[in-house]
């Protein structure tokens, strides 16, 4: 997969190895890790960039909407 | 105004939980995802492009949005009727991960393409035994023209059997993936 940029494309399969390992080896297990944060914040960087030069708008994050959408599904 | 159409239904994987959120972030590119690749923009499976939007741990949840593109499936022949910036379409992919509890919700929407249609769609893997994972699906469709929603509908029911496939071939699960060589992600 690739990203949207593809000036940021290495940074993301960068960022996604890290995450991936993470992901398995840290967060499902519950242990505390910020090792990935520094190639996350390099890659944001890039693509919240390439986003806004295309003109697309960011997403908004609101995960306890999205939860609360889960129990009943449609309301978005 | 046509009232929004609902689809609703539950799968089970013979995996772990945890198996199962590992293979969310592995699924593409599949070999099922390229089945669908000329079917319409917002029910078809093979993304080109994957961001990582937002990303943070909240009280032990990891809490991700996503932004993914794909290709416009619209037939080439009302191609010159699509705007520019519905040429492709974008997608934001919201997800909750809470281990603790072995609960992960995923919902989706189309971001354009709305003029055409409305896919919501939102999947929650619940782990319920040490290797069995149950998904619910709730989808809503909505489209201003009744026939366009039945249209959308029905493509969306076909390629979600491609979408569970892909699933179950990154997991291991799928036989003919076996055969080919093709389950690597997890093995």
């Amino acid at each position: 997969m690739n990203s949207i940029s593809d000036e940021c494309t290495p940074l993301k399969h960068d960022y996604d190895l890290c995450f991936n390992s993470w992901y398995s080896e840290k967060f499902l297990k519950g242990i505390p890790s910020t090792e990935c944060e520094e190639l996350f914040k390099t890659y944001q960087t890039c693509v919240k960039k390439a986003l806004v030069e295309r003109g697309l708008e960011i997403p908004d994050f609101s995960p306890t909407k999205e939860e609360n959408n889960g129990t009943d599904g449609q309301d978005a | 105004m046509t009232s929004p159409k609902y689809f609703i239904n539950w799968t089970t994987f013979k995996k772990s939980w945890e198996d199962v959120t590992v293979a969310h972030w592995l699924k593409y590119p599949n070999p099922f995802s390229n089945h669908v690749l000329s079917e319409e923009c917002f029910t078809s499976d093979p993304s080109r492009v994957q961001d990582v939007v937002e990303r943070r741990v909240e009280d032990g949840k990891l809490c991700t949005v996503r932004f993914i593109v794909k290709k416009q499936r619209i037939p080439a022949s009302l191609m010159w009727m699509v705007p520019n910036r519905h040429k492709a379409c974008y997608v934001k992919e919201t997800s909750v991960i809470d281990p603790v509890n072995q609960e992960c919700t995923i919902t989706t929407e189309n971001l354009n393409c709305r003029f055409i249609s409305l896919v919501i769609e939102t999947l929650k893997y619940k782990g319920v035994k040490m290797c069995e994972t149950v998904m619910e699906r709730r989808t809503l469709i909505s489209s201003k023209i009744d026939r366009i929603q039945n249209y959308t509908f029905e493509r969306y029911q076909k390629n979600i059997v491609n979408t569970d496939k892909g699933m179950m071939c990154v997991l291991g699960l799928l036989d003919e993936c076996q055969r080919q060589g093709l389950t690597g992600h997890l093995a």
